[in-house]
């Protein structure tokens, strides 16, 4: 008999579900099961507190206040800085860390939970970017140059997700899904890989494609996310170098090991765009299928999808 | 998205010449969802192993429930998911998804 365990919490802005698979469990290991599920949530919210640039009482927030000299961190602040100024170096600053003025200025400034506005206090210049970031490992120190709000969306998600299925880990079988960004560890309850659908950028209730994947993180960017929300009409993937919202894609979706490294590399490779955008991920040895706003398709050499492509789409290698 | 466990593609069901058990026990069947709009609860009613209506029964929003009232007539017609998750689902629709979801799973 199979003895599923859901359970659907909001949190990150987002709806995070974990769904753990039992078989023939006695309470105990319900018990266990339980406990151990509760722990994995705990991490999401302890990534929040400390990486939420919506929180005036963050640990992110608290960074920025401070100008010109190193900050000593928590590695839960220092990791996905680390994570997300390598991606931002890669990429030569189309995915870049410190837009969360420019976010902020686009209408992206609510907290998730009461819809309050939480504009940063800090004044920012123009023409600040990730180059205004320096991080000393050795001191776990991050040092700001000039006046700037941190963003850590592309990451901190990725990041609780990756603490989340460490905590997971013990129990097999189970699935993590925040908001569309999924991990899934094991087997599903049938016992065969879990089935992934790459939803349609169009159509909210229609797949692109599905794949079959076990103990990897999905994450897909699309610019149909938090639609509506951007008062300049765009949507909440920028190409920094340029200052607004990404265009040449609809949708891209990475697997990687990490769920931190399928969302961050997602959201790079659709600041890229296509061309570029595949590149990266082959550079970066992960898989990946990007879709243009007329849905060409674009996959790494390591994409595998187990269902046709759909029916109208070009299909392009590279 | 969730899964219906040890549910099989309803169209496999429907080629099949022995018509397997049915996979859900008739009976009206509540869950409840979340999602950052506030909490939703969904009624499932089973009629011969099938979906035979879905609807909000109640709804515990900051906003209107009109934004997912046109959900019901798709979660019949698809009668479960055919994949496990989807990657970039995004969560308007989620939380009576699974609300959906939690009551099939008291329907079994």
């Amino acid at each position: 008999m199979n003895d599923l365990l859901l359970r659907t919490v909001p949190m990150m802005g987002t709806v995070v579900t974990i769904q753990v698979v039992g078989r023939g469990t006695n309470q105990p290991e319900r018990d266990e099961r339980e406990a151990t599920v509760v722990r994995a949530l705990k991490w999401f919210a302890q990534v929040e507190a400390t990486c939420s640039r919506f929180d005036s009482r963050s640990e992110l927030r608290r960074l920025c206040a401070t100008v010109g000299e190193p900050v000593p961190v928590s590695e839960m602040l220092f990791e996905p800085i680390r994570f997300a100024l390598a991606v931002a170096q890669d990429t030569e600053g189309a995915f870049d860390p410190t837009i969360g003025a420019m976010m902020e200025a686009r209408g992206f400034n609510r907290e998730h939970r009461t819809g309050a506005v939480a504009n940063s206090p800090v004044a920012t210049p123009a023409g600040v970017s990730y180059r205004d970031l320096e991080l000393d490992s050795e001191a776990r120190t991050v040092t700001i140059a000039r006046p700037l709000t941190l963003d850590l969306g592309a990451v901190a998600k990725g990041l609780a997700m990756d603490l989340a299925a460490r905590e997971l880990g013990p129990l097999g079988d189970f699935a993590i899904d925040a908001g569309g960004d999924v991990f899934l560890g094991g087997n599903n309850a049938d016992g065969e890989p879990w089935s992934v659908g790459v939803r349609h950028p169009r159509a909210e209730n229609e797949l692109l494609e599905t794949i079959s994947v076990s103990n990897v993180a999905v994450c897909t960017s699309g610019d149909y996310e938090r639609a509506g929300v951007a008062t300049d009409g765009g949507h909440h993937i920028m190409d920094a170098r340029v200052g607004r919202s990404a265009r040449l894609l609809a949708s891209a979706t990475v697997i990687a090991a990490h769920a931190m490294v399928a969302d961050a590399l997602a959201t790079a490779a659709f600041a890229l765009g296509p061309q570029a955008g595949i590149e990266f991920l082959e550079a970066h040895g992960v898989a990946g299928v990007l879709y243009s706003p007329a849905l060409e398709r674009f996959a790494t050499a390591g994409f595998a999808a187990d269902t046709a492509i759909p029916h109208g789409a070009d299909t392009h290698r590279g | 998205m969730a899964s219906v466990p040890a549910a099989k593609p309803s169209a496999e069901a429907a080629h099949s010449a022995d018509p397997p058990a049915p996979k859900w026990k008739d009976g009206t069947y509540y869950g409840w969802g979340t999602s950052r709009h506030g909490d939703i609860q969904a009624a499932v009613v089973i009629q011969g192993g099938r979906i035979a209506n879905a609807m909000i029964s109640q709804c515990l929003t900051r906003y209107s429930c009109s934004w997912i009232a046109a959900l019901p007539p798709q979660v019949i017609g698809r009668q479960s998911p055919e994949v496990d998750y989807v990657s970039g689902a995004t969560q308007s629709t989620n939380a009576f998804y699974y609300a959906v979801l939690e009551a099939l799973n008291r329907a079994k």
